[in-house]
């Protein structure tokens, strides 16, 4: 390799060098409502079953319980990553799973909710 | 014969440590970040949402099946409100500073342009003390992108780079 060839190679690596990709999960897997009952499961069997929630929210009916996973993307590209950057491209995007379960006041499960963005195959 | 100061020798190596270490932190000459929130409702959502409203004896627990989780809940003395939100911020910047590129020029902004476009889809859902569905309140400009440069730059961009 002479010494031009080295000159590009290096000129390459600079330019190319500035991709990154950044993941940021906070949270695990939202718990399957799968054997829950609306109408039927009391609130000692929900958090039994579903261990404890991310948020509790009071109602005046009743009691929100939500478990939540957030799952955060970030993608970037600079062209000449050193001294000066010509060019800085970023694209973020973020996701989430969430289930909330209403209980009422009397502790039996009213209704359930769900958002799950992080499994759609057209997000990721 | 020449002296050996070690404190001057740690002192150079820090200011060279430094110097690398800003080196990644230089200025950008161009610039375009996009960023994107959860979804948090969509045409199919409102349309629901929309027929929950017609009947007008709707449930807190019918809307919450039906909508799934909302982002935040606002309590309030007679009752709860169920927010639905989804947020876009684009951003792009053109600064174009000679001393960036040639350390001894002078360090005048010949030109600098800074836009930015923040935008929000927000749905409220407004329940009364009983749970009853009393009313929604709607605002969409995630994808009014035409007002904005900023924002037509970088939902182009993501749909060139998708």
């Amino acid at each position: 390799m002479d010494r031009v060839d080295r000159l590009i190679a290096l000129l390459l690596a600079c330019v190319v060098g500035g991709c990154a990709l950044t993941y940021t999960e906070v949270g695990q897997d939202v718990p399957v409502t799968d054997g829950l009952e609306v109408g039927v499961t009391t609130e000692e069997e929900v958090l039994s079953r579903m261990g404890p929630p991310r948020v509790i929210s009071r109602q005046f009916d009743g009691v929100l319980y939500t478990w939540r996973h957030l799952k955060g993307r970030r993608r970037s590209l600079t062209l000449l990553p050193i001294f000066v950057q010509i060019f800085h491209w970023e694209v973020g995007q973020l996701l989430r799973d969430d289930v909330s379960l209403l209980l009422g006041n009397d502790g039996i499960l009213r209704a359930i909710g769900s958002r799950l963005e992080t499994r759609d195959p057209g997000e990721e | 014969m020449t002296e050996h100061h070690p404190k001057r020798t740690r002192c150079v190596l820090a200011g060279l440590l430094v110097g690398v270490l800003l080196g990644g932190c230089g200025p950008t000459l161009i610039s375009i970040i996009s960023y994107r929130g959860h979804r948090g409702f969509d045409e199919q959502t409102l349309a629901e949402l929309a027929h929950m409203v017609e009947k007008s004896v709707s449930m807190k627990a019918e809307v919450l099946s039906s909508l799934g989780p909302p982002v935040n809940i606002i309590g309030q003395d007679d009752g709860e409100i169920f927010v639905y939100r989804r947020v876009a911020r684009d951003t792009n910047t053109i600064d174009l500073n000679p001393s960036y590129v040639f350390p001894g020029a002078p360090p005048v902004t010949l030109y600098l342009n800074t836009d930015v476009s923040g935008r929000d889809d927000l749905l409220m859902i407004f329940f009364d003390e009983a749970g009853r569905l009393r009313g929604a309140s709607l605002r969409r400009s995630v994808a009014d992108v035409d007002r904005s440069r900023a924002a037509r730059l970088g939902e182009g961009m993501r749909e060139w780079i998708e």
